[in-house]
């Protein structure tokens, strides 16, 4: 087939795959959340999960063009991102006490909050360990998938 | 009527849909995956919720997060458009007992036709011409052997909850039968979960003709004229147009009358699909049906200037259809091109990639259904279609011509496309004949995908 030609040999794509290793590697701390690079048939696309954050406008509404947030500079702040469509809540029912709240220490693993989603109640966890520095959303709102739920501080935690 | 649609699909139709809501002044919601966050539906519904990543399974599929985005939008009814959800019984079940409108058939019509064995008992007893064989599950392979002989060969079998062209496979003697049915049982098993698997007789040299239908929940149906999707390769359809060239007006007429009558039959109440096969006798048989809106719909909208989304969803708000069948008369040639980003010189193989320049056609007669864009991005995990091209002629070769001149004005560089391919073939002596059949691409085309004028052996 005439395409093969254009296709990069064995060891341009292994060569290609270290130079993007070490550009993940380059781009820890970085506020860089996304990167592509492209030469002719072959791509390569680096997407990083929980990019360093500002704390910024507070949580996405229900509205068109949500989603994640943009990412920016302070280098340390996470975000915990929803698993899931749901209802946001706070604390485990109505009047019982917030799992956490601005200023609390967390361990990686760590119930943060909870989505409802037909009826069913799915635990967030944190996926570091650091200090409760911003809940972006308000208790009972509609949150989409990934959206930001709260910002935590890891500067402070090995 | 609907104050606030929510669309659980993408790509094309979504658009398509949200066009439709805006005509009726209904509010849209788009639910989309990770894949689609820049897509044209999400920018243009007035409310988009990212429900999950791009795996159609945790997103498209995800019932318990679709549902969910109905309660906290609002939203009062879901369309499903074509492929996903749009033939799912357990969906549409769930929809109901939330209280969301599922535009679409009951979820028991659903049931009953999405399994191939049950329709084709449910049209026979209504009175339309089934290929003969019975829909009885085979036993074993002394029962296959004994019912082919029967019916005669080549047979055809075909798994009973099968769909999408998959779970078939023709048999030309007697010394194939073992092995393709352990082959159509191991499919039905691995993909269908249900290895029933009945025979009938394969119907040879045939035309796929299907009739548009719409019912209502007042008792009304009827017809809209057939589409010819003739032109297919694994089942796959490539190109459309009404009308046929296979069928005159009278048998037209016995067609949609026998589409009607199983409609009916079946108390449906929506847009839906009858399939048939039509050989060079003029027989006519059922082949399934498709309780969906259809990729092809506009075919059936640019020769009866009809809006079939429109028509949905007001029957499904519970409106009676506000046409007669004698207030629908097609006019004029109606020609739909499928644009997918597919290879045709690496055996259909799909396309993902970045459309550096995208310029669809325009112009008299023209319409495109496309969710691209320059810039856009092409993901790989979903169905490969990109445009769809449909023309309107007076006749024809009116149609055919006015196709050849927008696709030569379609621009579509980052990414392989049809494109090309649509072009030999609206150029195809045999093609513009109209005399053709289902057999066209085994004769006519090249492995290196292109088409020659004089058949293979």
């Amino acid at each position: 087939m005439a395409d093969q030609e254009s296709m990069p040999d064995l060891a341009t794509v292994q060569q290609v795959l270290k130079e993007a290793k070490e550009l993940v590697r380059a781009l820890e701390g970085t506020a860089t959340s996304r990167v592509r690079i492209s030469a002719g048939v072959f791509a390569i696309e680096i997407e990083r999960e929980g990019a360093p954050i500002v704390g910024g406008p507070a949580g996405v509404a229900v509205a068109a063009g949500g989603g994640a947030g943009a990412p920016a500079a302070t280098p340390g702040l996470l975000p915990v991102l929803a698993p899931l469509v749901g209802v946001f809540y706070q604390a485990a029912s109505p009047g019982a006490k917030a799992f956490v709240q601005v200023g609390d220490r967390v361990e990686r693993g760590q119930v943060i909050g909870i989505v409802e989603a037909m009826k069913v109640m799915n635990e967030v966890t944190s996926d570091y360990r650091g200090v409760v520095s911003e809940i972006l959303v308000e208790n009972g709102e509609a949150v989409q998938y990934e959206q930001r739920l709260m910002l935590i501080d890891t500067s402070g935690s090995e | 009527m609907f104050k606030k649609v929510l669309i659980c699909n993408r790509g094309e139709i979504a658009l398509r849909i949200i066009r439709t809501c805006r005509d009726m002044g209904i509010k849209t919601v788009q639910v989309y995956s990770k894949a689609d966050a820049d897509s044209r539906p999400v920018e243009l519904a007035d409310e988009a919720i990212l429900i999950g990543p791009p795996a159609a399974g945790r997103s498209y599929l995800n019932i318990p997060a679709i549902i969910q985005s109905c309660l906290m939008t609002g939203a009062d009814a879901v369309h499903p458009g074509y492929g996903f959800l749009s033939q799912d019984t357990y969906f549409a079940e769930i929809c109901r007992d939330s209280g969301i409108t599922f535009i679409g058939p009951s979820p028991e019509v659903m049931e009953q036709m999405g399994d191939k064995s049950s329709a084709r008992k449910l049209m026979a007893d209504a009175g339309l011409p089934v290929p003969g064989g019975t829909e009885r599950p085979l036993a074993g392979y002394d029962e296959a052997r004994k019912r082919a002989e029967e019916v005669g060969y080549p047979i055809i079998l075909k798994a009973s909850a099968g769909g999408g062209g998959r779970g078939m496979q023709v048999v030309w003697e007697r010394a194939e039968l073992a092995e393709a049915l352990e082959n159509v049982r191991n499919t039905a098993q691995a993909v269908f979960k249900d290895n029933r698997v009945y025979l009938e007789k394969f119907i040879r040299s045939a035309r796929h003709v299907e009739i548009q239908v719409m019912g209502d929940r007042h008792g009304n149906a009827i017809y809209l004229g057939e589409r010819d999707c003739s032109i297919q390769r694994r089942q796959q359809k490539l190109i459309e147009e009404s009308p046929s060239t296979y069928i005159d007006d009278d048998l037209r007429r016995r067609m949609g009358e026998a589409a009607v009558a199983g409609a009916r039959a079946i108390g449906y109440e929506s847009a839906g699909t009858m399939e048939f096969l039509v050989d060079p006798d003029k027989n006519f048989y059922f082949m399934e049906m498709n309780t969906r809106i259809q990729v092809e719909h506009p075919v059936t909208e640019m020769t009866t200037g009809l809006d079939l989304i429109a028509l949905m969803i007001r029957v499904a708000a519970g409106e009676p259809l506000p046409l007669r069948q004698e207030d629908i008369r097609p006019t004029g040639h109606a020609i739909e091109c499928r644009i997918n980003a597919e290879d045709p010189a690496k055996d259909w193989a799909g396309a993902s990639g970045t459309l550096t320049r995208f310029i669809p056609p325009g112009g008299p007669r023209v319409r495109v259904d496309t969710h691209g864009y320059s810039g856009y991005t092409v993901p790989p995990y979903y169905d490969s279609l990109l445009a769809k091209v449909i023309v309107r002629g007076k006749d024809r070769e009116e149609a055919m011509d006015v196709m050849l001149r927008a696709l030569r004005e379609f621009a579509c560089d980052g990414i392989t496309t049809t494109i090309p391919f649509h072009r030999q073939l609206l150029a195809h002596p045999v093609f513009r004949s109209g005399e053709y059949h289902l057999d066209f691409l085994e004769k006519y085309m090249g492995t290196d995908g292109n088409l020659r004028a004089e058949a293979a052996d």
